[in-house]
């Protein structure tokens, strides 16, 4: 549906503008963010732990320190996470493991957050490729790579993806930065999703990530996505993402169990 | 000298008694346009010597009755020079009345203030009704004549916003207005995304919006009800009549079939914006893309007999919007009605009309090697019989019924070439909907008239097809196939429709109504913008009907002999059932969309003041409304009370025309808005390096408050032979106002470190020129 969008634009781009404008916003009292997953590979695995500031204040990261964060599994297992940086609560012996259900728990400020996520299957990622799309180099566009990433989803109904691409071992495009996929339309059908960066260049070596998380997981994705392009009149209402948190907590904690695959930019 | 006063005294009591003691006669008639023999609506016949009256119907019938006499006859009606003769009433009359157009027969001659007090002794209240001749002369965008944008400066009728023919009735949302041409509904009364509405003006007669104290022939939606009639065609000649503007061209074709027997109207329009596009496109991708909508509007009238009359008329519209080899969306409505009006007698006439809706959507992506389409929409077939009764002069009955047949398609997703993507269908969804009613004016007095109704509509959602039980989070806890057209779930709801008025005085009147609406159809949609993926959903075994209670008061008065009208009427809504949406709730092609839906109640309360000069060189009116609207559900700011998006709470509509004689005329429009009530964040946190708006309270902001100027000139040639030609300036927006479409909270694109609110419009000053002609 998103590909309706720059249609509906189109029209409006004909007469429209857009100036930057001031407002008045009120400040609420900060709360409490938290970011991080366990998945199929070896830890440490990372807890991010964050408040809100204002809205017209200085963006950015706001740490949240001396919360007591735990990790427990369904197998017997309970880690306590150190803090190594600032709002940084690190996992020691943890090793994420599929078909096991997590659950977070952060106790900050005498109040408790908690999050639950089962770790589902991985699925296989069937091949990847990339293409070249030649740009006009009088006007200092040299071009651009994007990837094709192709598996073919299990005939089970119930699975979600996310992708994540990475540019020589950096991280380029983070699960948000790309759409994430329901199989209810596609149920058991192969798919070729096209991964677009106008950083990967030739030479490059790519890494792909095809990223299966649960229900909750993806309604959070889907909804965040949302909400960063709230406020255009195409899109939907403002609202906050669909979190899996208890008690007021923002932003999301899943369990994921991820395939990548590497491919050589020509 | 006591003796003679007693008696003096007891003829004058006992005097009515003989007199109705005599036997009664009645009058009955058409009234038609002298010029076209267009039948006229609304049409006020009055009888002085009787101190009654009465006005004609939607067929320009009309009937009373009245104890033998002679009686003088005033027919008027606004824009048209009213005629009076006199009668000897010894039996049952049949008229036929032609009025002339005024400025046609009184030419340079100042013309005389008719007595038009017809909005202090008519009945209805919260009724607006407005003629094309003032609907013309309004300025609007692109210079385009569009009823729903005019009925907007009306008082407590609000715009949905820049670019949107949407209306907000007295709190209602768009959904809730019944939108009627020729008895048929229009699903999606826009065009172009909103930009313009679908009722082509040429092709218009007449318009009559009620916003309460609605009659019990009406019924199906909330909040109001927009009846459109189209014009029936010239019976006397044949008539060609078009415009050539800068968005888009019209042409219509009248004639008669049979000399005042028959007539027939073909009107088309058609905009030419891609041409452009073609032309100055700068890329190849805007080039290949279409841009347009077309409709087409037809109407037959036949007279069969001088009882029986039929009419058949169409409108077909279509948008087409895309880019070669991308994607594709056309979207449109269909509608058709046949129409059997015929009088029994003087007394009883009777409408009949089966009537056909469509309101279809397609899309077409294509993906590489493989393409999709989704298809989505509404069809009813329905049946109405109205009969209109006279039985005496104290006495107007009208009783009838309606049945409506609704098959929703709520999407359905094909594919081929490659597949990525399995094919969806969703169940078609079958609804019934039966209405019977009846209402009765009752002149109790010649100062108190009371129109006392009553509404049943029963309702059935019906198999085949799947239903879905949910629990209180929204998930399927059962599903039950129905495989035969059996009945799922059934509502029933019983409507009063009750209205009052009492005379002052010679120039000022009370009016009272209470209204109980119900709606069992509702659209679903997620975004600002209205676009055709909207969804049509009924009510069903989750979704409860909507209902609707509305009180209001009003006190009309004239000055000046009727040169100006002023009225304030104050209203009361109770809503139950409204629907709202989930966070991220995903109403496209979801086969469980129900799940998506928040269930509340709403409240609506203002006052309306409006006064109005209809009469002079200078006429129009200001309208301010002062209201509130608040919607409380159990999920959303913690069950309180918060303002719905259609909250406004000032709101005033100036409308000024200047007639300079026989060339020039002018006009000017004011308008000013509260904003809407928005959402917006109240902090911001990061997430994968983003950063996210945090927002708490639904509706907690205002847009900035919305006001423009526009004006207009038009510049009309002198008649030669049989050409008229007719120039329209008009510019939008004139001191270029950047009223706010959307408000969007992003980071600043130079400095992600930053965050910033982009407002964005549509509209600056817009200047538009048309040329209509009509020979």
């Amino acid at each position: 549906m998103k590909k309706l969008i720059p249609l509906f634009i189109l029209i409006c781009g004909l007469f429209s503008c857009q100036e930057v404008i001031t407002i008045d916003l009120n400040s609420v009292s900060p709360k409490v963010v938290i970011e991080g997953h366990v998945d199929n590979y070896p830890g440490p695995y990372l807890i991010k732990l964050s408040t809100t500031t204002n809205y017209f204040g200085a963006a950015g990261f706001n740490p949240l320190s001396g919360a007591t964060v735990i990790i427990s599994d369904n197998a017997g297992h309970a880690e306590t996470l150190h803090e190594s940086s600032p709002g940084n609560y690190m996992t020691s012996t943890l090793v994420g493991t599929i078909g096991n259900t997590y659950t977070l728990s952060v106790t900050s400020s005498g109040k408790v957050y908690t999050s639950i996520s089962t770790m589902p299957d991985t699925v296989s990622i069937d091949s990847i490729s990339s293409a070249y799309r030649p740009g006009t180099p009088r006007n200092g566009n040299i071009g651009s790579y994007s990837v094709t990433l192709s598996f073919t989803d299990p005939t089970a109904l119930g699975n979600y993806y996310g992708f994540r691409l990475y540019r020589n071992g950096i991280l380029l495009n983070d699960l948000v930065d790309n759409r994430v996929i329901s199989d209810k339309l596609i149920n058991g059908n192969a798919q070729h999703v096209r991964l677009r960066n106008s950083e990967m260049l030739f030479g490059d070596s790519v890494r792909v990530d095809l990223v299966c998380f649960d229900k909750n997981s993806y309604d959070f994705y889907n909804t965040l996505q949302g909400t960063l392009t709230a406020g255009g009149p195409f899109s939907a209402p403002s609202a906050n993402p669909v979190t899996n948190i208890s008690n007021g907590g923002l932003g999301s904690f899943g369990a994921y169990a991820y395939r990548k695959r590497t491919i050589q930019l020509p | 000298m006591k003796l003679i006063r007693f008696l003096a005294f007891s003829f004058f009591l006992l005097g009515p008694l003989l007199l109705s003691a005599q036997q009664k006669f009645t009058i009955s008639g058409i009234v038609k346009d002298s010029a076209t023999g267009e039948t006229v609506i609304g049409a006020s016949i009055a009888i002085p010597e009787a101190k009654t009256g009465t006005t004609t119907n939607a067929y320009g019938f009309f009937s009373i009755t009245l104890p033998q006499g002679k009686y003088n006859i005033e027919i008027s009606f606004v824009g048209r020079r009213p005629k009076t003769f006199s009668i000897d009433l010894q039996k049952n009359e049949k008229l036929t009345v032609e009025l002339s157009d005024e400025s046609v027969a009184l030419q340079g001659v100042e013309i005389l203030a008719t007595k038009r007090d017809n909005n202090v002794t008519s009945t209805t209240m919260s009724t607006d009704h407005l003629d094309m001749q003032t609907i013309k002369a309004i300025p609007v965008l692109f210079g385009e004549t569009d009823i729903l944008k005019t009925i907007t400066l009306l008082p407590g009728v609000m715009s949905a916003g820049e670019g949107n023919t949407g209306f907000y009735v007295r709190g209602g949302g768009s959904d809730q207005n019944l939108i009627l041409l020729d008895d048929a509904t229009v699903y999606n009364a826009s065009h172009l995304l909103g930009f313009f509405s679908v009722f082509n003006a040429d092709a218009v007669k007449d318009m009559n919006l009620i916003k309460g104290g609605i009659p019990a022939d009406y019924g199906g939606r909330l909040a109001s009800v927009l009846d459109v009639h189209m014009n029936e065609g010239n019976e006397k000649k044949y008539t060609v009549k078009g415009g050539i503007g800068l968005i888009a061209s019209r042409l219509t074709i009248e004639g008669p079939i049979v000399k005042d027997r028959g007539s027939f109207l073909i009107s088309g329009r058609r905009t030419y914006a891609d041409v452009f596009l073609h032309l100055f496109g700068s890329s190849a991708a805007i080039r290949s893309s279409s841009l347009y909508f077309y409709d087409l509007n037809v109407k037959a009238n036949y007279k069969v007999t001088e009882k029986d009359r039929l009419f058949l008329s169409g409108y077909f519209g279509r948008d087409v919007f895309g880019a070669s080899g991308l994607f594709g969306i056309n979207w449109g409505n269909a509608t058709g009605t046949l129409r059997w009006n015929h009088i029994f007698n003087d007394k009883l006439f009777l409408n009949t009309s089966a009537i056909v809706s469509d309101y279809q959507y397609t899309i077409n992506i294509t993906a590489g090697s493989s393409n999709f389409a989704i298809n989505s929409g509404v069809r009813d077939y329905s049946l109405k019989e109205a009969f209109e009764y006279y039985p005496n002069d104290k006495n107007k009955i009208k009783f009838g019924l309606q049945s409506i047949y609704h098959v929703f398609t709520p999407g359905t997703l094909s594919t081929n070439g490659t597949r990525l993507i399995n094919d969806l269908n969703i169940d078609q969804k079958y609804a019934l909907e039966d209405a019977v009613y009846v209402s009765d004016e009752i002149t109790i007095t010649p100062k108190l008239t009371i129109v006392a109704g009553l509404r049943y509509v029963l309702y059935d959602q019906l198999g085949p097809g799947k239903v879905f039980h949910y629990d209180s989070t929204g998930a399927i806890t059962d599903t039950t196939v129905y495989k035969k057209p059996t009945v799922i779930q059934q509502y029933g709801s019983l409507e009063p429709r009750i209205s009052a008025r009492y005379v002052l005085n010679k120039v000022s009147s009370l009016k009272a109504s209470y209204t109980r609406t119900s709606q069992f159809i509702q659209l679903l949609s997620n975004t600002t913008a209205s676009t055709p993926t909207d969804l049509w959903v009924p009510s069903s075994n989750v979704i409860k009907p909507q209902l609707c209670d509305q009180y209001a008061l009003g006190y009309f008065r004239n000055l000046k002999d009727n040169m100006f009208e002023t009225s304030v009427e104050v209203y009361y809504k109770d809503m139950q059932n409204q629907i709202d949406y989930k966070p991220g709730a995903n109403i496209v092609l979801n086969p469980v969309v129900e799940s998506q839906l928040y269930f509340g109640k709403g409240r609506s309360y203002g006052a309306e003041f409006l006064i109005r000069k209809n009469v002079g060189k200078f006429t129009g009116w200001v309208a301010y409304t002062l209201s509130r609207t608040e919607r409380q559900f159990q999920y959303i700011n913690n069950d309180s009370w918060y303002p719905a998006k259609q909250d406004r709470t000032h709101d005033i509509s100036t409308v000024l025309m200047y007639n300079a004689g026989k060339k020039w005329s002018f006009g000017a429009v004011w308008v000013y808005a509260t904003g809407n009530a928005v959402t917006f964040p109240v902090a911001q946190y990061q997430f994968q390096g983003h950063t996210v708006s945090y927002y708490s309270d639904r509706n907690g902001y205002r847009m900035p408050a919305y006001h423009r100027l526009d004006l207009s000139a038009t510049w009309k040639r002198p008649k030669r032979k049989h050409f008229e030609g007719e120039w329209d300036f008009s510019v939008y927006n004139v001191y270029d106002r950047h009223n706010a479409y959307s408000i969007q909270f992003q980071q600043d694109p130079n400095n992600p470190a930053q965050t910033q609110a982009v407002k964005t419009w549509l509209f600056g000053v817009i200047p538009s020129v048309t040329y209509n002609f009509k020979f």
